[in-house]
């Protein structure tokens, strides 16, 4: 297993913390990236539901 | 309707849980009444500004977002995962002037990730020439509830800040 977190290296500050908060805002629980494309960040819930969100 | 809605007992219970903190209740200020932010500023008189990312503030104690100054858990055991990342931006479709690099201290036998632990993001923008360090812990299912953000203005200051609170040294002006 490798750090999913890592996935997030080629984004900018504003854009981690535009994910951080669109997450939060929407879902209100923790998560972990699962996947990146472009400027649409897959990330996978604490109740295990997987959503994109655009940043 | 209103009176409708307040005739029943336990819908006013739950219009008081969602109002709480409103009118009546002792607090004071514009934000009373308001569902507290998934974001939270703090400007620090040291010169850096701090910003907390949480999901809600259930469970979470009174106080527990305070920026604790001492010395990280992890000091000393973060290792670099990630260095000269620039990223791209979908804006200006150029890449960023200033790079990125990702360090990470896990909790895990010698060739087995647990996932506990907690990634830094350090990233130093030469365009408005500031460094912003992004703290992700996260659970043995890898999951974050909180993200910390601190962002600086002195590449010195944060140069200073990653070796005293994470143990993590880098050459903030270089490409390294």
């Amino acid at each position: 297993m490798t750090n999913p977190w890592v996935l997030l290296a080629r984004l900018t500050p504003e854009q981690i913390e535009a994910l951080f908060e669109a997450v939060f805002t929407k879902y209100e629980q923790s998560f972990k990236p699962v996947g990146i494309k472009d400027n649409v960040v897959e990330v996978e819930l604490a109740d295990g539901r997987k959503v994109k969100e655009t940043i | 309707m209103i009176a409708e809605i307040l005739r029943d007992r336990r819908e006013v219970n739950i219009l008081a849980g969602i109002f709480a903190g409103g009118p009546g209740s002792g607090c004071r200020g514009d934000n009373c009444g308001r569902p507290r932010g998934v974001k939270m500023t703090y400007q620090s008189p040291k010169g850096f500004t701090y910003t907390l990312f949480r999901p809600s503030r259930k469970g979470i104690a009174k106080g527990s977002h305070a920026w604790h100054s001492g010395e990280d858990k992890f000091k000393g055991k973060y290792t670099k995962t990630a260095e000269n990342v620039r990223p791209f931006d979908l804006k200006t479709m150029s890449r960023a002037r200033g790079s990125g690099s990702v360090y990470d201290a896990k909790y895990g036998k010698i060739d087995k990730y647990e996932g506990h632990g907690k990634t830094i993001f350090v990233h130093k923008d030469f365009e408005n020439m500031r460094v912003v360090v992004q703290e992700v812990p996260h659970d043995e299912m890898n999951k974050s509830e909180v993200m910390r953000s601190v962002k600086f203005k002195s590449f010195g200051k944060a140069a200073e800040f990653l070796n005293k609170h994470y143990g993590i040294r880098q050459k903030m002006m270089g490409t390294s």
